[in-house]
């Protein structure tokens, strides 16, 4: 019963993107085409996943002092393991994702995570709140990028949705898109949540 | 304080530990995967062949296939957003482009980006080698290249970088170069370096000489390169002057080779071999480089490939 409620709140009531607002950088960097939003959505999802683990099980053995170096380390550890498999695994995601893959190593939601919640609690929480963040994160991403790759190249993981007599609208694959659909989505999300508080 | 020390230790360790073995696994597999990758390209800018080997002409890489003439070359040149890289695939002993990739670019999403679409790539499929010209209406003449919409200067340059390899092949299997006319280089790029130096296959030998550039204008499109006693190989490119007293440093921004180009330089002794057939544009940013001295004392220039 506590899974399924630590999982929700990642997913829907702290997701990451739209309620928190973090990890921004690469939801506006990557979210112009869905394939690189899913991707790099379940690649920060793994490393979440791996490292609230990890953390969880060592977090009595690290000492106070030393303990955001250590997490950097392991959550360091983990996206480099990521990195070096989708390169040799999924090379052209790879390239597409370049640095921000990396970067995933900066990402706020993962040292967030781990500070604040996979240091507190048991492994098995920490596994139900790395998975509701993880996919919460890349249902955000997902759609995003979605809407970005429909509304600006007419297509959706690469397939034709919409013909030629749409004129594409080319701002939102660019920084500008990415801004503006996100703004919107926050807009719509805290419209919606709030008819159900009221 | 110790145990702090430890802890951090301990952890690095097995972090190394674990980040070479997957190191381990995965570099076999990275490396194979991009050596199929590089394969697949290549081939498929060569129709009939189904190998290739690599030679080197003239300083050019060159991938020859195993059917008789074709030849793949990687081509760079700068773009509207950075350094465009391409592969052609031709026939330069018949004058026939056969296709061209685009390998690698940083133009604009959506539009200039469009480089890589099938749609533009139709305009180089079973050409001719020639003047290619970009044109902003349906093409009707094989010679002509349809720009993409919004994306003119993108296809120009890709459009001059095509030029410039076909040159650097002719050159390089012992054909005149074609005369071509170049876009001037417009980029959205701050750096107008990027991409600067599209290779010559020249080398561009100036023995103890002063290359006094007095009044010499340089301009984009039309220009002389009168080297006293010398004549000038820039097969298809920009010539980047590395001078070893390095006043002046030609930034040939432009892959652009114009018929033509004037640089006056006098008491400059460039011995090559070659004769400056499609001319070299050198962009000095303020397009004179009058009272400027450029003294190129032994200095060679090199062509860096591109």
């Amino acid at each position: 019963m506590k899974f399924w409620k630590i999982f929700k709140n990642g997913l829907f009531d702290e997701n990451p993107t739209f309620r928190i607002v973090i990890g921004m950088c690469p939801t506006l960097a990557i979210t112009n085409a869905a394939i690189n939003g899913l991707v790099m959505g379940l690649a920060t999802a793994f490393v979440l996943l791996t490292t609230e683990i990890i953390i969880s099980l060592v977090k009595k053995l690290i000492p106070e002092n030393v303990r955001i170096p250590s997490y950097v380390l392991i959550i360091a550890t983990m996206v480099t393991t990521v990195d070096y498999f989708l390169k040799a695994f999924l090379p052209g995601i790879a390239s597409a994702l370049s640095l921000f893959i990396p970067l995933i190593v900066v990402n706020c939601i993962i040292l967030g995570r781990a500070e604040a919640f996979a240091s507190r609690n048991s492994v098995v929480d920490s596994i139900a709140d790395a998975l509701g963040m993880g996919l919460g994160f890349t249902g955000a991403l997902l759609l995003l990028s979605s809407i970005r790759e429909i509304l600006g190249s007419g297509t959706i993981f690469g397939f034709e949705v919409l013909g030629n007599w749409y004129p594409r609208m080319s701002i939102m694959t660019m920084p500008a898109g990415a801004f503006i659909s996100l703004g919107i989505l926050i807009g719509l999300v805290n419209l919606v949540s709030r008819k159900g508080v009221k | 304080m110790k145990k702090s020390i430890l802890t951090l230790a301990i952890l690095g360790v097995i972090s190394a530990l674990l980040l070479s073995f997957v190191y381990q696994v995965t570099t076999p597999i990275i490396a194979e995967r991009q050596e199929e990758d590089k394969k697949v390209i290549i081939l498929t800018v060569l129709p009939e062949s189904d190998n290739y080997k690599r030679v080197e002409k003239n300083g050019i890489v060159l991938y020859e296939g195993n059917k008789e003439g074709e030849v793949a070359m990687i081509a760079s040149g700068p773009g509207f957003g950075g350094t465009i890289e391409l592969i052609v695939g031709a026939n330069p002993f018949q004058r026939k482009l056969y296709a061209v990739k685009v390998l690698s670019h940083s133009e604009t999403p959506g539009l200039g980006s469009h480089i890589t679409g099938e749609e533009f790539a139709k305009n180089f499929i079973d050409k001719p080698f020639g003047d290619y010209q970009v044109v902003k209406r349906t093409a009707v003449d094989p010679l002509e290249v349809e720009a993409i919409t919004g994306a003119t200067v993108s296809s120009e340059m890709v459009v001059n970088i095509v030029k410039n390899a076909m040159n650097q092949m002719l050159v390089a299997y012992g054909f005149d170069p074609i005369s071509v006319t170049s876009a001037p280089i417009t980029t959205g790029a701050t750096d107008a370096s990027t991409g600067a130096s599209v290779t010559t296959g020249a080398t561009d030998t100036t023995t103890s000489a002063t290359d006094t550039s007095t009044s010499a204008t340089d301009t984009t499109t039309s220009a002389t390169d009168t080297a006293t006693g010398a004549t000038d190989t820039a097969t298809s490119a920009t010539v980047t002057d590395t001078t070893s007293t390095a006043t002046v440093t030609d930034t040939a921004s432009s892959a652009t080779v114009t018929t033509g180009a004037t640089d006056a330089a006098t008491g400059a002794t460039v011995t090559t071999g070659a004769t400056e057939t499609t001319g070299v544009t050198d962009t000095n940013t303020s397009a004179t480089a009058s009272t400027t001295t450029d003294t190129d004392t032994g200095a060679t220039s090199v062509g860096g490939e591109g």
